[in-house]
């Protein structure tokens, strides 16, 4: 799966699950992830998502290392070359 | 600890140019944290949880158990979903091998990382739960991706949680266990106990309650709480407060059914 295909299914997942959903479309790379309004309990929610649309199990931790889009895409990218 | 009450901790050691592990007496005075020596970590670890596990086994041969709402518990394994079970802290002692004696093989539990919560694990695992370790303060993000994920890969497993956090307040929920239950079961059962007699541990945040030997202990089961799968914020605080309200009624209701008058009776915060 390519990054923008990946970047684009996870713009999706993200903003279902957060609480001030931006706009799909204006959704970058560049775009941290705070944006989202994304706390500890809509990341719960966010891993089983992300579980669900990729296959990919991530751990608490990643994500919350994690500060914009990219790193998310890059890490999804990595584990579904795995 | 209120957040307001824990900025000012912190704030207070700061100014005094304290480590970040030192910590502040009631009196005022800062403490450097020591890390606890091995006679303590044995202890905790190995010698503590085997005398409780023979207390418990021993104290609940005496107890004369009633069980009140039974049917609520009944109702909800019938229906075929992974039943998730609150509770307080306060009760949990006595609770565990009550839940443990249910029909359910699989039990899945949290226990803090601290050497308090590694005591409690041991336990719990000599009592047939599987133990995940984290709280709310530390790794407990972790620790309930973990549960969920254990209870969904094992049909017929449930979950069983002290809700109230690690360190209190007392009563107040936390939001973990929504959480679960949105993702496993879809519902959470409030149960509590009570004691005719009874020690309490009153110094203890959570005033851990252990009945007497041959007291009448009455178990109390409250109705479910419906969890929908999906859920934005101001409906999760709802449902989180419900459950707090609930569980503070039914504590109140075991007391009384037991007779047992509280002198500080946990409040929903």
């Amino acid at each position: 799966m390519h990054r923008p295909e990946i970047l684009q299914r996870l713009s999706r997942v993200i903003v279902d699950s957060s609480t001030a959903p931006p706009d799909v479309a204006g959704v970058t790379e560049a775009t941290s992830l705070e944006s989202f309004g994304v706390d500890s309990l809509i990341l719960i929610d966010l891993i089983f998502d992300i579980e669900q649309e990729f296959g990919v199990k991530l751990a608490a931790e990643e994500l919350t290392a994690m500060r914009v889009m990219g790193d998310l895409v890059s890490q999804l990218e990595s584990r579904l070359a795995d | 600890m209120d957040a307001g009450a824990g900025t000012r901790h912190r704030e207070a050691l700061n100014a005094v140019g304290a480590t970040p592990s030192a910590t502040l007496s009631k009196s005022g005075r800062v403490r450097a944290y020591r890390p606890p020596g091995w006679i303590k970590c044995t202890l905790m670890r190995h010698i503590v949880p085997e005398l409780a596990f023979v207390l418990l086994r021993t104290l609940r041969l005496s107890w004369r158990i009633r069980e009140t709402g039974r049917v609520h518990y009944d109702r909800a394994v019938r229906s075929g979903r992974a039943p998730v079970i609150a509770f307080l802290h306060g009760r949990a002692f006595m609770l565990l091998d009550t839940i443990r004696d249910r029909p359910r093989r699989c039990w899945f539990s949290m226990c803090s990382p601290s050497l308090d919560g590694a005591a409690m694990a041991r336990l719990e695992e000599k009592l047939g739960f599987n133990v995940v370790r984290g709280s709310s303060g530390t790794g407990g993000l972790q620790a309930i991706v973990d549960i969920i994920r254990c209870v969904r890969d094992r049909p017929g497993a449930g979950a069983c949680l002290a809700v109230d956090g690690s360190r209190g307040p007392r009563g107040h929920v936390q939001g973990g266990i929504i959480c679960l239950a949105q993702r496993t079961g879809g519902f959470v059962l409030p149960v509590t106990v009570s004691a005719s007699s009874a020690w309490t541990f009153r110094k203890a945040w959570d005033r851990t309650l252990i009945a007497k030997p041959f007291a009448r202990v009455e178990v109390v089961f409250g109705d479910p709480l419906e969890v929908p799968a999906k859920l934005k914020s101001p409906e999760f605080e709802r449902l989180r407060s419900e459950l707090e309200l609930r569980l503070v009624a039914l504590q109140d209701r075991a007391d009384a059914l037991s007779g047992r008058g509280d002198t500080e009776p946990v409040r929903a915060p």
